[in-house]
């Protein structure tokens, strides 16, 4: 390459990376610098070196969110994910009734997140939503689904599922059609069954199209605040209360802002490192 | 010769200029003047006899939203771009006495009222709440107070008055009462009293109250709070016991907004509810299978039938950029806006409480249609009580929710719930 041509890729590249540094690099140090301080009613009161760090560490409340949030993300990605598939196989046939099928699936994911979670509030609300009718046909009519801890964790869950699950399906359809059609064909020729064919054939190719999704799901539920805030508020006894949603209350409702850096930025490593180990499990993968 | 014609036309210029010069006031408020809201109109009007009376300053306002007034204030104040004059409500006033952004309005406003005009002033602790070391940082401009709503026709069937409800053991007695299945399924149709327990949108609910009442207040000096102790513990067990025991209240309430809580209220499946004085006209208005007319409203319930229960005050508050060029005016105009005449404008068309006393005497105020703003604006008479500006405590009121979510779901005893909150609403002053 000549060094004219160099400079020029160089050059194109630019306003990508001074974009990318106002974005994302400079709020980034900025909040870095803020989590070492004590911001409170958006005003530095003095340094704190890492004492929001140890605070945040420490917490009770902040446990509880971490666990809350595993719970969240772990049970939304299996669930949608395996829905996702689940439909991506289903409708991989480009047929008239399969097209059809595709555009009603994506119907939840074209909804707007709020409008989407105060939906699904209303249909879950005892006093005057649907479950009562739906859950009553088997008998548990009397079921209070936001009222109830557990149940309030599922109703969050299935929120993610029945909202993202269409994206999943999307990113996984586009592999699946990747695939050239001819190795099926072979395939089939040479006796292979279909499970055979799924295993051997399909979860290989779709690797890297399952590791994007995975891996895109995943930061998804670990950093959405709609869902929580919306549908449960984070209740009934904090027990839908994210690391996202007990945040913003310490950022935004609390006033605390130095503290709620502190997280954002130990939510960030954290996504960082979910991040590097399934690229890392999916490399050892391909490897065997 | 030509140059001396010059500067004289240069010197007369800029003295026809200073003659004619005009102090533009730039407010934020969630109130447009544009609208035709009862609101609307009394900010309208009142910029209108202002400008009158003060040819050489102008107003402008420039509505926004209202969740994110405070917010914008303070970063408007650090970033050198907030109005003169900032719209707060009481829950953010903390934020905003607290960021040293607000001008003290006692030189400029408060001092230069007479002494009639003083104590002309329905509740002197609207402004003891924002006077912050002998600082007036804040005047209050449309009060708000939380009233027990509760439906006539519902207590008149079940042979009960507003005298019923005076104590907290006379809600849970009459509520009991109140609590039907009205078809026969088997099902309860109406509950005794509603209330709204989640810890998102939430709102003042009856622990709240009594708890106020038990400790003398939420927080002592220096905003330390006053929570955990057994005052506030009695009243967390007596809310959780109304969804466990009494049954008065729906389980379905630790998971509903203050929203979610007065739809059901206005959709008449309560009886009575803690509400905002400022929800009547809209619930009024919305009732569904029940007759508008038969919206009552009585005092907060106290400890003993003699003596009513604590009225939190709440409501908007203007404030001065501490930072404008503006002061003087902005403060003649925010003197201007709670004056008498304006508080009669805020009062009709406006639809809010009267905050002088002069103006609740008014004859309209006998007229049926604003009896029950004439009685709030008695409750905050007799016993409105503001929490102090300076301390953070909106989420206090979230606080007491999570305690008792927590009570009632069996994960904590409210002694250990109260220190909880204690400890949550220090950790935020």
């Amino acid at each position: 390459m000549r060094a004219s041509d160099a400079r020029s890729a160089y050059l194109m590249f630019l306003p990508v990376l001074i974009i990318e540094a106002a974005l994302v690099v400079a709020p980034l140090i900025i909040s870095g610098w803020y989590s070492l301080y004590n911001v409170r009613y958006f005003k530095i009161r003095g340094f704190v070196g890492f004492d929001n760090y140890w605070h945040i560490l420490t917490s009770s409340s902040v446990l509880n969110s971490l666990f809350v949030t595993a719970i969240f993300s772990f049970g939304a990605l299996i669930f949608t994910f395996t829905l996702g598939f689940a439909l991506a196989l289903w409708l991989q046939k480009d047929t008239a009734t399969n097209v059809a099928m595709r555009a009603i699936v994506l119907i939840p994911y074209m909804i707007a997140m709020l409008v989407g979670s105060m939906l699904l509030k209303w249909i879950y609300a005892r006093e005057s939503g649907l479950s009562p009718m739906i859950f009553g046909a088997f008998g548990f009519g009397d079921v209070s689904i936001l009222a109830d801890p557990q149940l309030a964790m599922g109703g969050l869950v299935f929120n993610a599922m029945w909202r993202d699950s269409a994206f999943a399906m999307i990113l996984l359809l586009a592999g699946l059609k990747s695939v050239p059609v001819q190795i099926f064909a072979a395939a089939r020729v040479d006796g292979a069954s279909r499970l055979y064919i799924f295993w051997r054939i399909v979860m290989p190719l779709l690797r890297i199209p399952i590791l994007i999704t995975v891996i895109r799901l995943l930061i998804h539920f670990i950093n959405t605040l709609t869902f929580p805030l919306v549908l449960t508020g984070g209740g009934p006894a904090n027990s839908t209360e994210t690391l996202v949603l007990y945040m913003f209350r310490r950022g935004f409702q609390d006033s605390v802002l130095g503290e709620a850096n502190a997280l954002a930025i130990l939510i960030f490593v954290g996504n960082m490192v979910f991040v590097a180990m399934l690229l890392l499990i999916f490399r050892k993968a391909q490897r065997l | 010769m030509r140059i001396k014609t010059l500067l004289a036309a240069v010197a007369a210029c800029a003295v026809a200029g200073s003659a004619g010069a005009e102090t533009t006031l730039t407010m934020w408020t969630f109130l447009d003047p544009a609208k035709e809201g009862g609101r609307d109109v009394a900010l309208r009007q009142i910029i209108e006899h202002f400008e009158a009376a003060n040819p050489d300053i102008r107003v402008k306002v420039e509505p926004q939203v209202w969740t994110t007034l405070a917010e914008k204030f303070v970063l408007g104040h650090g970033a050198g771009s907030a109005p003169d004059i900032g719209w707060v409500n009481a829950e953010n006033l903390g934020l905003v006495l607290n960021s040293e952004a607000a001008a003290d309005l006692k030189p400029i406003v408060v001092d230069t009222w007479s002494p009639e005009r003083v104590s002309d002033i329905v509740s002197r602790s609207l402004l003891d709440a924002v006077t912050v070391d002998g600082h007036v940082l804040a005047m209050p401009i449309m009060p708000i107070t939380w009233v027990m709503m509760y439906r006539k026709d519902l207590f008149d069937k079940a042979g009960l008055d507003e005298s019923a409800i005076t104590t907290w053991d006379g809600v849970t007695e009459a509520a009991k009462k109140l609590t039907l299945d009205t078809d026969g399924d088997g099902k309860i149709d109406v509950y005794g009293l509603g209330m709204g327990l989640a810890s998102e949108r939430y709102s003042a609910t009856p622990a709240l109250f009594a708890a106020i009442q038990a400790n003398g207040g939420l927080f002592g000096e220096g905003c330390e709070p006053l929570l955990d102790n057994a005052g506030t513990a009695a009243a967390i067990d007596m809310q959780a016991r109304w969804i466990n025991d009494d049954k008065i209240t729906p389980k379905e309430a630790i998971a509903m907004t203050s929203d979610d809580a007065i739809e059901q209220f206005t959709a008449g499946r309560y009886a009575m509810q803690i509400i905002a004085s400022s929800r009547f006209e809209r619930i009024q208005s919305e009732a569904v299978g029940w007759a508008p007319e038969n919206l009552g409203i009585a005092p907060i319930p106290g400890e003993a039938a003699d003596k009513i229960g604590p009225h939190l005050v709440t409501g908007w508050f203007a404030v001065v950029d501490d930072a404008s060029d503006n002061r003087e005016a902005a403060g003649k105009f925010v003197s201007f806006m709670v004056d008498a005449d304006s508080a009669a404008l805020w009062n009709i068309p406006g639809g809010q409480i009267p905050t002088m006393r002069s103006v609740a005497a008014r004859p309209e105020m006998s007229e049926a249609k604003y009896a029950h703003l004439s009685k709030v604006a008695g409750f905050m008479a007799n016993s409105g009580e503001l929490l102090p500006g300076a301390c953070n405590w909106a989420r206090t009121l979230a606080d007491f929710n999570l305690a008792t979510q927590k009570v009632v779901l069996g994960q904590e005893d409210a002694t250990a719930a109260v220190a909880e909150m204690q400890e949550a609403t220090a950790e935020r002053q």
